[in-house]
């Protein structure tokens, strides 16, 4: 298992757009940060003072911020499976499921590291934003302690859905576009035919909405969101696993 | 490309490996395609083992059942066991099945650096393997770049990288330009003189002629010869007599148990020496004008063996 970590860490450590991404996921929404904090600080400066939480609001940018992290995700056997390389990694290693494994862990643990620049960045933006708008920073606290954390996890689990939706279907493209449609596109239609039919439960269940539900509540309601966004990973990523296992390479 | 030798000053350097790989019962389709049908065979150790078919014979899903990448029917064992229940796969086996087995944002050092974790090979051991395939200048480019002959020199930089018992390529000598298949070819008989077994596919017939001291054929999936070259030639060699009466030598000769094909002002004879058929010649009162041994070239012998088992044949050329 050592080993598939370390060639994962390798394979992912040593390809140029690993870093771009992680660069642009803290760049992009960090610049739009600071333009909305300083537009809302404009305007509240005209209005006599910030409104409350406006322009402090952190779970606004987390969508684009997994959007981009997540060709990560599926670059993990996307690019693999594009350039024949599944073929040297699977003689290298014959057995699939430490592959696998290693293939996940490694993804999450950079993402990790990289959602935590990101969110700070956005922070760090946000405040910025304020101090130039004349109305002084504004600091997120919704970025620390338990909202952070599930800020972090949120994003995590955004690329790893990327992760597993390119192993089931082993095509790099699909990976990345079908994360971003399910969330901007199909989700928010079927949240509306369900809110004119009264299903309002079906917030609960539809994956990226439950997600960003998550950094967008508090306490309990918020965990029961992320662990149903994980329970989606986890539909997703068993039959991939299953089929990487037995398919051909 | 440098003339270096295999070996050198890895882990395994010095030490003798007895390994054969065993090919027991493979069998693949692809919906109503038999792609590869009960293939039974073996990979000695010691020696290059050239593995040939037409085009769609099944060579390269014969090579990917072996290693486990396809999912199919029989075994394959690497030194007595199964590749997955090695502790260091890459150290059993090295492989080389697509002509451009990289990324080509990574760089051919990093290719080789993501090999080298099972392993755990030093980094001293990627500057030796490229300078050894003649890719030390480029190291540190991405090979997005690289000619077909540069990508197949990665490539097999990668499968030898460890100092695998056994190497498995597949065309390796695609793209190369001759003095970079001499150099392959030496190499692998080196390789394979140190004890290693060596398998080679290849469509290239007269290098697998030089390279080759054993020939796995199949077509359509089967089996259809196992042998050393010679072996395999001399079956379908014959002897060539050209006589004053070719009537009568002939029936001399078929009472004698040989195969006889009458040809233009000649006899080909299948079961007899030159030597016996001089003597038939003599006690029977014909003078032989011309006796000589025709060798079939391994070009023809593939031929005879596979017949009518290339998919997607030409038609006729008018």
């Amino acid at each position: 298992m050592t080993g598939a970590l370390r060639y994962e860490w390798v394979r992912i450590s040593t390809v140029r757009s690993t870093w771009a991404l992680i660069g642009l996921a803290m760049l992009v929404p960090a610049g739009l940060a600071l333009f909305v904090a300083w537009l809302v600080g404009s305007l509240g400066s005209e209005a006599g003072g910030p409104p409350d939480g406006e322009a402090g609001g952190l779970a606004g940018f987390l969508p684009l911020t997994a959007a981009v992290l997540c060709a990560i995700g599926a670059a993990a056997f996307g690019q693999e499976y594009r350039h024949g390389l599944i073929r040297i990694t699977l003689a290298t290693f014959p057995r699939r499921t430490p592959i696998f494994i290693a293939k996940v862990l490694m993804v999450a643990m950079v993402i990790v590291i990289a959602a935590i620049l990101a969110i700070t960045t956005i922070v760090l933006a946000q405040a910025l934003g304020g101090v130039i708008a004349g109305t002084g920073a504004v600091w997120d606290e919704t970025a620390w302690g338990a909202s952070g954390v599930r800020a972090v996890l949120y994003i995590v689990l955004f690329v790893l859905i990327a992760l597993a939706i390119t192993a089931l279907t082993r095509n790099q493209p699909v990976g990345i576009i079908a994360p971003i449609v399910l969330a901007v596109l199909v989700e928010p239609i079927v949240s509306a035919i369900a809110f004119v039919q009264g299903w309002t439960w079906i917030d609960w269940v539809l994956p990226f909405s439950g997600g960003a539900a998550a950094v967008s509540t508090d306490g309990a309601e918020a965990w029961g969101h992320l662990a149903i966004f994980g329970c989606w990973f986890l539909v997703i990523a068993i039959p991939a696993w299953v089929l990487f296992v037995r398919r051909d390479a | 490309m440098p003339g270096d030798k295999p070996g050198g000053s890895g882990p395994d350097a010095g030490r003798v490996h007895i390994v054969t790989i065993l090919v027991e019962h493979l069998g693949k389709s692809f919906g109503n395609v038999r792609a590869v049908d009960d293939l039974s065979f073996t990979v000695p150790d010691g020696v290059v083992t050239g593995f040939l078919g037409p085009n769609g014979a099944g060579k390269s899903t014969t090579m990917r059942l072996m290693l486990g990448l396809d999912r199919g029917e029989g075994r394959t064992a690497f030194d007595g066991k199964p590749l997955r229940d090695h502790e260091h796969p890459s150290r059993v086996v090295g492989t080389h099945l697509d002509a451009r087995p990289f990324l080509p944002g990574r760089t051919a050092r990093d290719h080789l650096r993501m090999l080298a974790t099972e392993a755990r090979l030093p980094e001293s051991r990627i500057d030796h393997v490229l300078a050894m395939v003649g890719l030390a200048e480029v190291a540190d480019e991405r090979p997005k770049s690289f000619s077909l002959g540069m990508a197949q020199r990665l490539g097999l930089a990668g499968a030898v990288l460890a100092e695998p018992h056994a190497l498995m390529l597949d065309e390796p000598a695609n793209g190369l330009d001759p003095q970079s298949i001499q150099w392959l070819r030496e190499f692998l008989r080196h390789y394979a003189a140190e004890g290693r077994a060596v398998l080679v596919s290849s469509h290239l017939l007269s290098e697998m002629q030089l390279m080759a001291d054993h020939v796995v054929v199949i077509a359509r999936g089967r089996l259809v010869a196992d042998g050393t070259i010679d072996e395999l030639v001399s079956q379908r060699s014959d002897v060539v007599v050209r006589c004053t009466d070719p009537a009568r030598l002939a029936a001399l000769l078929r009472s004698a148990g040989g195969a006889v094909a009458e040809e233009d002002q000649a006899l080909g004879v299948v079961g007899l020496t030159t030597d016996e058929i001089g003597h038939l010649a003599f006690d029977g009162g014909v003078t032989v004008l011309e006796l000589a041994t025709r060798k079939a070239s391994l070009e023809e012998t593939f031929m005879q063996l596979t017949g009518d088992g290339q998919q997607y044949a030409f038609g006729e050329a008018s």
